[in-house]
């Protein structure tokens, strides 16, 4: 371990205090639109360069960590208390990846306002909720603290309600309503589980529940577990919690769709991770976890076969995708979970980016709806930006995806376990399903005459940016939207492109998530980072 | 360690009071419910904390020997904080609720869900205006555009396509264009039996 200059303090917390700062400032500044856009840009820049050099940092020395408060003496209990931020190679990767998305989606919306924006929008309270989200997505990735977890959680979870609920329609009122529930309920689950597992232990520090896990029997353990991993599966929409995601996100505005698609999940399947390697290894709920990863992925797929809006049809792809990490956490060699970590920093690019592009089909068509689309081939630059995610999602070979579940089946072949071959046959049979759908977007959206869609002649009489404000129209009468702003387009190219490079540099990148896995496995640079030199070590001896 | 197993049930007590109206319609139950979890929760952490009656900073140096545990009452103190500030946001949701229902506030269930419940083949993600109604099945008809997705007539069609169409290097498409007049399935009318009108307004502003 190299001794931590004094700085990395200070970029730790920047994730966290930069965006809630610019949250702040872009509260007070409200009526100023233009005040709010370069605020909240500059600060997402500002983070994503924060934790590209965290990236760097720990990709050469390995794990960080930072105790803000220090409250109390030694004499004290439980020691000085403190909320404590670690930073290791997987939380890196995580803040690189979201702040990438959050700062590209964030032009993205910026553009979609300046174009299509009307005298109500854009709506003043938007961009603060977004600060605030993303503060509360960057804390969950470095919290080194259950509480502090939790409290990252609530964090992000009051800004998704008031960015789902934006303009307060029937519609997203509905959906809002039962998210909230839904989210507020697992909350409420996890803080028993903080309960239950204070109780058990005394602390709510990772690294020292980590060490003090060990001695619980193990009863008590697995329930604690248990309790957990409802909590952490409703956020990550594992199949029989999952059911709430479809029915929430399609109604929200495309920029924040893609947000929410993109990362909120991702952060529950954080928490399981972190869960299951750090603080309960051993694997006790993996077979839980694969039979739930296997009817997640199956299930979730068998519902986008159903669906005619887009937006819906990807939420169900996003809920099957889910079953491929939890795949490759269950499985939990280290090969496994390096192609879950790879999986999830793929799956939260490409879903964002699909979602991006649907917005951009809304915009040009009118319409979501594939019983509405038809002739979007007449845009060449709509019809690249859709397919390269398509196929990358559906697993076609130079893509991150395809490199991403190859991955995974390696590990479920070593493995070998019977149930671990029933999830590769199932992950390949999902695969080839959601090939299936994107196909068929493709085919009715794209290649179909819009006169030959059963509802070609209906579209929405005006784009919209963040409050929709269309009614149906027949779609001769619609007013000439133009061509694509380059405000939407440009951030949506990048985000293609960033999954591209996930394709290009997959070879260091999975070198990287190699080396994450192994830490996050080992455990040791975890706990000695926070606890102390010598810990982990003298604790293997005893155990030998 | 101890604990007042009285306080235990009364938690447990809130806790399935608390599911109970949660899975009620109306918001304004589920909210209750959800505060009655909450508090269920929260004083599971203060009994689990430790047993009353200890000072919690100040004054274990006044020869009490024991404090009680200032982090379980941070975390309960914050938790409130947090139930607080949701309750007030859905208290929000359910009068925008009320308002736009204008009878009471209960959530219905999600339209597109009910659609793939309630609805046929024909409704379809795949489905195309050309299809035959009754099977699905692909009809020439769905070959009827020029290249800019515009309709034609069959006669447009052949003319476009005889000269275009080498019999021997695509004999099926050639016997599609000469088959064309005499088998050709008439277009569909539009259908607007979705319940879907095209000047309702789908989204109060």
């Amino acid at each position: 371990m190299i001794p931590q200059p004094s700085w990395i303090t200070v970029l730790i917390v920047l994730p966290t205090l930069v965006p809630l700062l610019g949250a702040a400032l872009t509260l007070l500044r409200g009526r100023s639109p233009r005040f709010q856009r370069a605020i909240s840009i500059g600060a997402l820049s500002t983070v994503l360069i924060a934790s590209a050099m965290m990236l760097y940092l720990t990709s050469e020395h390995g794990t960080f960590a930072v105790k803000i408060g220090g409250w109390g003496d030694k004499g004290f209990p439980n020691g000085p208390l403190g909320i404590t931020l670690v930073v290791d190679r997987l939380s890196a990767l995580m803040l690189v990846v979201s702040t990438t998305v959050l700062l590209c989606v964030m032009v993205y919306a910026v553009g979609q306002g300046i174009r299509d924006g009307t005298a109500q929008q854009p709506v003043s309270i938007f961009v603060p909720s977004y600060l605030i989200l993303t503060a509360g997505v960057c804390n969950a990735f470095v919290a080194g603290d259950l509480f502090n977890l939790y409290v990252s959680f609530e964090v992000l979870l009051a800004a998704s309600f008031v960015l789902l609920t934006l303009g307060a329609s029937a519609d997203r009122v509905r959906a809002g309503a039962s998210y909230v529930m839904v989210s507020m309920v697992s909350s409420l689950i996890f803080l028993a589980g903080i309960a239950f597992a204070y109780a058990t232990t005394g602390t709510l520090n990772l690294a020292e529940m980590a060490q003090r896990l060990d001695d619980v029997p193990d009863g008590t353990r697995n329930a604690l577990f248990a309790v957990l991993l409802v909590a952490f599966g409703i956020k990550a929409a594992v199949f029989p919690l999952s059911g709430w995601l479809p029915d929430s996100y399609p109604t929200a505005p495309a920029p924040v769709t893609a947000v929410f698609a993109g990362l909120l999940t991702k952060v529950g399947v954080y928490a399981i991770i972190r869960a299951h390697t750090l603080l309960f290894p051993g694997g006790a709920m993996d077979t839980v976890l694969m039979v739930a990863g296997l009817l997640t992925m199956l299930v979730g797929i068998f519902g986008a076969i159903a669906q005619s809006d887009i937006k819906r049809l990807l939420s169900f792809t996003l809920v099957s995708h889910i079953g491929y990490m939890i795949f490759g956490i269950a499985v939990g060699s280290e090969i496994s979970t390096s192609a879950a970590i790879y999986y999830v920093a793929h799956h939260i690019l490409v879903q964002t980016t699909l979602f991006l592009v649907v917005g951009l089909i809304e915009r040009q068509a009118g319409s979501a709806s594939l019983r509405r689309l038809g002739g979007l081939i007449a845009s060449p630059v709509l019809a690249v930006l859709f397919l390269i995610p398509a196929l990358n999602l559906g697993g076609i070979p130079p893509f991150s995806g395809f490199i991403g579940k190859v991955a995974l089946l390696e590990g479920g072949a070593r493995d070998g376990s019977v149930l671990a071959w029933i999830l590769v046959a199932g992950s390949v049979i999902t695969s080839l399903l959601t090939l299936y759908v994107m196909a068929r977007v493709w085919t009715k959206a794209f290649w179909r005459p819009r006169a030959d869609a059963p509802q070609g002649d209906l579209s929405d009489s005006t784009p919209s940016a963040l409050i929709l404000e269309g009614i149906d129209v027949p779609f001769d009468e619609r007013e000439d939207v133009g061509r694509m702003p380059v405000g939407m387009v440009l951030p949506t190219a990048a985000m293609v492109g960033v999954g591209l490079a996930l394709t290009l540099w997959a070879g260091p990148i999975f070198g990287f998530t190699d080396r994450a896995a192994h830490d996050v496995i080992d455990r040791c640079s975890y706990i000695e980072t926070v606890q102390g030199t010598g810990i982990c070590s003298a604790q293997a001896g005893e155990d030998r | 360690m101890s604990v007042s197993l009285g306080l235990l049930i009364v938690a447990g007590a809130l806790g399935a009071c608390g599911v109970y109206l949660l899975t009620e319609r109306s918001i304004i139950r589920m909210l209750l419910g959800l505060m009655l979890v909450g508090n269920g929760i929260n004083l599971m952490i203060v009994v689990l904390a430790g047993p009353p009656g200890h000072p919690p900073i100040k004054g274990q140096e006044h020869g009490q020997e024991t404090g009680a545990d200032p982090l379980a009452q941070g975390m309960v103190l914050t938790a409130i904080v947090i139930t607080m500030g949701i309750a007030a946001f859905v208290l929000a949701l359910a009068y925008r609720l009320f308002v736009l229902n204008r009878a009471d506030d209960d959530l219905e269930d999600d339209s597109e869900d009910r659609k793939i419940v309630t609805g046929t083949l024909r409704d379809f993600p795949d489905r195309d205006r050309s299809d035959d109604p009754e099977t699905g099945a692909d009809t020439v008809a769905g070959d009827l555009f020029d290249n800019r997705g515009n309709p034609m007539t069959p006669d447009e069609f052949a003319a476009a396509h005889r000269g275009v169409i080498e019999p021997d290097l695509m004999p099926e498409d050639a016997a599609v264009v000469d088959r064309l007049p005499a088998d050709c399935d008439e277009m569909p009318p539009h259908d607007d039996t979705d319940g879907e009108n095209p000047t309702d307004p789908q989204e109060a502003p």
